[in-house]
């Protein structure tokens, strides 16, 4: 049984009968609803309390521009809040609710809020919860938590899946009501790319809604068959359910489809494969904006009563929904538009009481049985939870059960504003057309262009998909343009009713009156930019799509000035609102940033490694034991191993840039501080690199593996920068060099073999012939050789750790197997993996610089590498380093640090003071930038910069973190705790 | 934002990262090597650290990054966005490059 | 003589997914070479690689496919080539012939090659590519570089047998090639 307020007819799917719950009732619709076309068929019209006010309210438009109908639709992790019924797909079981009421919506204890509505007049909060200060915190910043909102999150992980892609068209048609679909079917016939979006989950626009007829069918008749044509065209898409919501630079496009928000997702998200929407970008050559209209309603006393709605929208739900909005309905209108209403109504069999147009002398047929009152208003209306009577400017009373208002369409220009469009007032049709800077490359047509007559629009559509498939190289088409039925279109700008006493809104979703906006003007906000911020008219998540143009006018009256003069404020993406998860995507978790792994992860898993984050790499950060519970047991077990036999660590992510040419060596030795030009060949050596303005941007070593090729090696963070800044140099700054660079990082799988049996392991491995003892191979030496039966290798001869100490380098392919090639040959020797904890406790025992020392603040100077700045040549960096600042002689200096107290531990981060000075940054002598417990030492023990370092060396200052609450006396030592002449080196 | 790679054809910004003003590369003589005296100080700090505004056209440097990590010198307008001209910076003359005002 | 032997790990395992409309297969056993052609070579360059494969080398964004090697554009001045089996024969040969005119590097191990195929091979990078990849704009024998999630990647298209059906080489840099596949693998036709 069809439920009270059905009509015959519609587009609705009679043969899908759908259940749904509003509040906990049970209802019923039909496939081809809305929710809300679904409850007025069930005469349920009080669906949810205003915002400020708690005001009983109901359905307002059948659209996107809805203010009032706001409701939660789904449970648990699904539950999602602020949609508007108007525009949400009836699914079967669907379960919705009303918000913003304590306490059931028939009974809102805070509906108490209108008793005060003097107190939250325009600005209100500008005005209040100030005094006590100490009040903000405790009450009333909580209490308007509670109070404000509309909606509320369900407090769990959104379970939705969001997708992101790329589309490309030639030419991309924003909306397919009778305007775009000629330009879509023009542009589809001459053979262009075409993309068709449709906010609307089917196509037609105003068709649907409308009686009138296209060549002798019914609107949406034609919409259809022309859909079914530019469904089978391979060069055209057909994107429903999809919003255009912003217009970008160079025909870029944002979209947002809806995949499976009409379908049933249950609790947990677990709908089915697809993504729950997806954010396109579309790149287009040219679009055309055919986004339509939107009526607007006349405020007047009470306007905001259930079943007070806008007339255009009335008759959408009579036509396409076959709902009747009430028994007995009353149009009010200022155009001749609200009479379409009446007559579509009359021809349904639904009673219209009266037809109040405010002009005289109106010579349109009037629908039959319709008393017609001209040259009158609504002043008044009266009805808790619906509407039950209007009253007149006489003072007449007319019971109703709904109210049909038309204060005239606003063209819908929203897109053509996205880059400072700004649209100029046309009288004829009494609202804002497109003008000023709109997107270069858009087309805007029929009503959104403001030419509102059906044919206006079809002949748009042609004309704009003519030119498109000219300028784009399409075929040449001839278009018939189709017969239909214009109506003359009339209006007087009537924005509200002055003689109306009672309060008569303006923005329903934040509950602004004539009264807020005549208060605004009274306290000097009278500019449309201070109008809308002062009383937030418009800033609600309708963006005032109802609101804007009446409140402007009503500005505009009281200020004396033309619409033209009061202008628009800028509209800006997303027309309407987009999910912070389609803006995410796929980036969550996990899966926020790409992953980089060594080549030794798989192995460093199995053997339980701890892994670290170092950028995007993940890096085995220590190798626990069983048995072992605290990693500073882990550690310390790794530094003592491989400092009395032998270590290995997986050192792939650093940086490899490979640099071949005949300038190579030079090309080198200008990016570096220090010489670098006449490096023999087989030799590494240790590398400076300055940015141009001075400071130190990142080290590293840099092999001679022939005359014409290095391989230079940065820090694994610096990586991406230190490449791009070579890359700068060379085509920017010396294109002329013969210098040919690649970046090799990924190419080697590199590891660090260190200890005083680091050269037993290695020559296990290495193939016959391959000379490794200290004459053949010394210290920073480097050169190919093959191991293991042929695999070509190169080795470095370097020490980050300060023992005697290699790094070998082979194709990746070979990293997992070399890691327990390592390990296996490595058995006599107590071979012990070490991550990079155990080699950060290393290299501060040997006072080597990391990304903690080089953090863009030091300069060479700084870090005690002045005399590495070569006197011989240019480099970058050598004019700005030799700023006096960082060069003199007391600035900081890289120094070692140990506690006084050897049972204190330091903190990285803590700043140094004297002992007497007071704890403040005027006496601030720098900071301690790295530190570690040294198992060798016993110690903790710490590198930082000092002023002056160098002469307060064996003194002591005071270590002072505030952060975690500790001063420690500390004494200022050499960097190089271990070895500190460097023999282990040359062993 | 799409620049129009002279070799590539139109790709997202998205692909690139964007270096500011084209005067970069301009870099000053840096004069005899060693210790640089005033003058070369001053024009480095110049060339380092001071640069136009313009509300309008402005040439600046983009890496491709995510692409064929080539060096371009585009010319933008920075009120509307507009692209006016996308070259290969080392196929830029540096006299071809519009100076700072003042520069020397 | 040592004892000890190095056996290859494919990056992805040679991992190989199939669906309905689309398959992806990790492709191992391919050596890949970086040639880039020395400042002020370019004619040079040219005759030598026509010397070499009978034709000029490839356009800014194309690939060629001549005498079982693929030569793609990369990147300015500079061509991958790739050619199954060991990249020490690879390199050889190019060394020689492109001696006077380029520098070559071996580039078989820091990228992981993967092969796209199926009727909705587009699909895939519909939704992670920002490049138009349409038939219209990406015919057979385009070759691009530019970014997926975050990573880059190189991607041909190349011929494919049957007729029905795309293929697209996929280069991306070895150590984030997992994240690759799981972005290629989150994407219809293998997940919806």
């Amino acid at each position: 049984m069809d439920a009270d307020f059905r009509l015959k007819g519609g587009l609705i799917n009679r043969r899908k009968p759908l259940d749904f719950s509003f509040n906990g009732a049970g209802l019923s619709g039909y496939a081809g609803d809305t929710l809300a076309s679904a409850l007025l068929a069930n005469g349920r019209h009080f669906v949810g309390r205003s915002f400020k006010y708690h005001r009983p309210r109901g359905i307002l438009s059948a659209g996107v521009e809805e203010p009032n109908a706001l409701v939660t639709i789904g449970t648990g992790a699904m539950a999602d809040p602020n949609i508007r019924a108007t525009v949400a797909e009836l699914y079967d079981g669907m379960v919705a609710r009303s918000q913003n009421h304590l306490g059931s919506l028939e009974w809102d204890l805070l509906s108490v809020n209108d008793a005060f509505s003097p107190l939250f007049g325009a600005g209100f909060y500008y005005k209040t919860f100030m005094w006590p200060a100490a009040f903000w915190e405790k009450l009333y910043e909580p209490m308007i938590r509670r109070a404000a909102g509309l909606g509320a999150l369900s407090g769990q992980d959104d379970p939705s899946r969001y997708d992101k892609g790329y589309r490309h068209c030639d030419l991309l048609v924003i909306g397919s009501g009778p305007a775009g679909l000629m330009a879509a079917l023009t542009a589809g016939r001459a053979g262009l790319r075409v993309i068709l979006a449709e906010q609307d989950f089917i196509m037609g626009g105003r068709l649907n809604a409308e009686r009138e007829r296209i060549d002798g069918m019914p609107g949406a008749e034609w919409a259809a068959k022309a859909c079914a044509e530019l469904t089978a065209m391979d060069n055209v898409m057909m994107m429903p359910r999809t919003t255009i919501y912003g217009a970008y630079d160079h025909g870029v496009y944002g979209a947002l489809e809806r995949i499976t928000d009409h379908l049933n997702d249950g609790e947990d998200g677990d709908g089915g494969d697809q993504p729950r929407q997806i954010l396109w970008r579309i790149y287009s050559r040219r679009a055309v904006l055919a986004a339509g209209s939107i009526e607007r309603p006349i405020a007047f006393g009470h306007n905001d009563r259930p079943g007070i709605m806008l007339a255009g929208s009335v008759r959408e739900y009579a036509n396409r929904y076959a709902v009747a909005a009430g028994r007995r309905v009353i149009v009010f209108t200022n155009n001749n538009d609200g009479w379409r209403t009446a007559h579509d109504l009359r021809s349904r069999g639904v009673e219209v009481a009266a037809l109040i147009d405010t002009r005289s002398d109106i010579d349109l047929p009037a629908p039959a049985g319709v008393r017609v009152i001209q040259g009158s208003a609504i002043t008044d209306t009266k009805g808790r939870t619906r509407v039950r009577s209007i009253t007149l400017m006489s003072g007449e009373e007319l019971a109703c059960d709904s109210v049909a208002v038309s204060g005239g369409w606003s063209p819908t220009v929203h897109l053509t504003c996205h880059h400072r469009g700004r649209p100029k007032w046309d009288a004829s049709i009494a609202g804002f057309i497109p003008a000023g800077e709109i997107p270069p490359g858009m087309d805007v047509i029929g009503a959104a262009a403001g030419k509102m007559a059906t044919s206006e629009a079809l002949q748009g559509g042609i004309t704009a998909g003519t030119s498109a498939a000219r300028d784009l190289g399409g075929k040449t088409v001839k278009m018939a343009m189709p017969d239909c039925e214009d109506r003359a279109f009339g209006i007087d700008p009537v924005w509200h009713i002055p003689s109306s006493r009672a309060r008569a809104w303006v923005d329903f979703q934040n509950d602004v009156t004539t009264k807020d906006i005549r208060q605004s003007h009274l306290e000097g906000f009278r500019s449309v930019e201070h109008l809308k911020r002062y009383t937030t008219l418009g800033m609600a998540t309708d963006q005032g799509k109802t609101a804007n143009i009446p409140g402007l006018a009503v500005m505009a009256e009281i200020s004396g000035k033309s619409m033209d003069e009061v202008g628009t404020t800028i509209f800006r993406p997303p027309y309407t609102p987009v999910p912070i998860g389609a803006f995410a995507g796929r980036g969550r978790g996990p899966d926020f940033m790409p992953t980089r792994i060594p080549p030794s992860h798989r192995w460093a898993e199995e053997r339980g490694a701890v892994f670290v984050e170092t950028g995007l790499w993940l890096r085995a950060q220590w190798y626990p034991q069983p048995g072992e519970t605290h990693w500073r047991e882990s550690v310390d077990r790794e530094v003592i191993a491989t400092r009395s036999s032998v270590g290995i660590c997986d050192v792939s992510t650093l940086g490899k840039i490979d640099i071949k040419g005949a300038d190579a060596g030079e090309f080198v030795n200008r990016v570096y501080a220090n010489g670098f030009a006449k490096l023999p060949v087989g030799k590494v050596r240790y590398g400076l690199m300055l940015r141009d303005d001075g400071f130190v941007m990142d080290d590293g070593t840099t092999a001679r593996m022939a005359e014409n090729h290095f391989i230079m090696t940065t820090t694994t963070a610096n990586a991406g920068g230190v490449y791009r800044h070579l890359e700068y140099c060379r085509q920017c700054l010396w294109p002329e060099l013969d210098v040919a660079l690649i970046s090799a990082t990924d190419q080697s799988a590199q590891f660090a073999v260190a200890g005083p049996n680091s050269r037993r392991l290695l020559e296990k491995i290495v193939d016959d012939g391959v000379d490794l003892s200290n004459a053949a191979f010394p210290f920073m030496a480097c050169g190919a050789i093959t191991i293991c039966g042929g695999v070509e290798a190169r080795l470095f001869r370097i020490s980050f750790s300060g023992e005697l100490a290699y790094e070998l380098a082979v194709p990746a392919r070979f990293g997992d197997a070399l890691a327990r090639v390592l390990m296996q040959a490595g058995e006599e020797f107590g071979v012990t993996p070490y991550g990079t904890e155990a080699l950060n406790v290393m290299r501060i025992e040997k006072g080597h610089a990391t990304a903690n020392e080089l953090n863009g603040q030091t300069s060479a100077h700084h870090l005690g590498m002045g005399r590495m700045l070569s006197p011989n040549k240019d480099f970058i960096g050598r004019i700005m380093a030799h700023r006096p600042e960082l060069t003199r002689g007391d600035g900081i200096r890289l120094v070692g640090l140990k506690p006084v107290d050897p049972a204190k531990m330091l903190s990285a981060g803590a700043h140094f003071l004297e002992a007497d000075a007071p704890s403040r940054a005027s006496h601030d002598l720098g900071w301690m930038s790295s530190v570690a417990y040294s198992p060798i030492l016993n110690s903790s023990i710490g590198l930082g910069f000092v002023k002056n370092g160098y002469e307060r060396m064996n003194s002591t200052v005071r270590a002072v973190d505030f952060m975690r609450g500790t001063d420690i006396e500390v004494e200022i030592t050499s960097p190089h705790f271990i070895d500190p002449e460097g023999r282990r080196l040359h062993d | 934002m799409l620049i129009n790679h002279p070799l590539l054809g139109p790709r997202d910004a998205a692909e690139f990262t964007c270096f500011g003003d084209a005067s970069l590369l301009l870099r000053p003589d840096p004069g005899p090597n060693g210790e640089p005296d005033q003058a070369a100080m001053d024009a480095f700090h110049d060339y380092l650290h001071l640069r136009d505004n313009p509300a309008g056209t402005h040439q600046e440097l983009w890496y491709h990054e995510q692409g064929d990590r080539s060096w371009l010198v585009v010319t933008r307008d920075t009120i509307n966005h507009s692209i006016i001209k996308v070259e290969l910076a080392r196929n830029v003359k540096a006299r071809n490059l519009k100076t700072r005002e003042g520069a020397g | 003589m040592t004892e000890y032997q190095l056996r290859e790990t494919a990056a992805l395992g040679n991992t190989l997914i199939e669906t309905e409309g689309g398959m992806l297969m990790e492709e191992t056993g391919i050596a890949l070479a970086a040639v880039t052609i020395r400042t002020g070579k370019a004619r040079a360059f040219a005759n030598a690689f026509s010397k070499r494969y009978d034709c000029p080398p490839p356009d800014p964004r194309s690939a060629v496919t001549v005498r079982r090697q693929t030569i793609i554009a990369s990147a300015l001045d500079q061509v991958f080539i790739r050619r199954k089996g060991e990249p020490a024969g690879l390199m050889a040969q190019l060394e020689k012939d492109f001696s006077q005119s380029a520098t070559v590097t071996d580039q078989s191990d820091g990228w992981v090659q993967l092969a796209l195929t199926g009727i909705r091979a587009g699909d895939v990078l519909e939704r992670l590519a920002m490049i138009d990849c349409s038939d219209q704009a990406f015919p057979v024998g385009s070759a691009a570089r530019t970014v997926m999630e975050h990573c880059g990647v190189i991607i041909v298209r190349e011929k494919h047998k049957p007729v029905e059906g795309k293929r697209y080489l996929l280069l991306t840099q070895r150590s984030s090639a997992e994240t690759v596949l799981h972005a290629i693998l989150g994407s219809p036709p293998f997940r919806q």
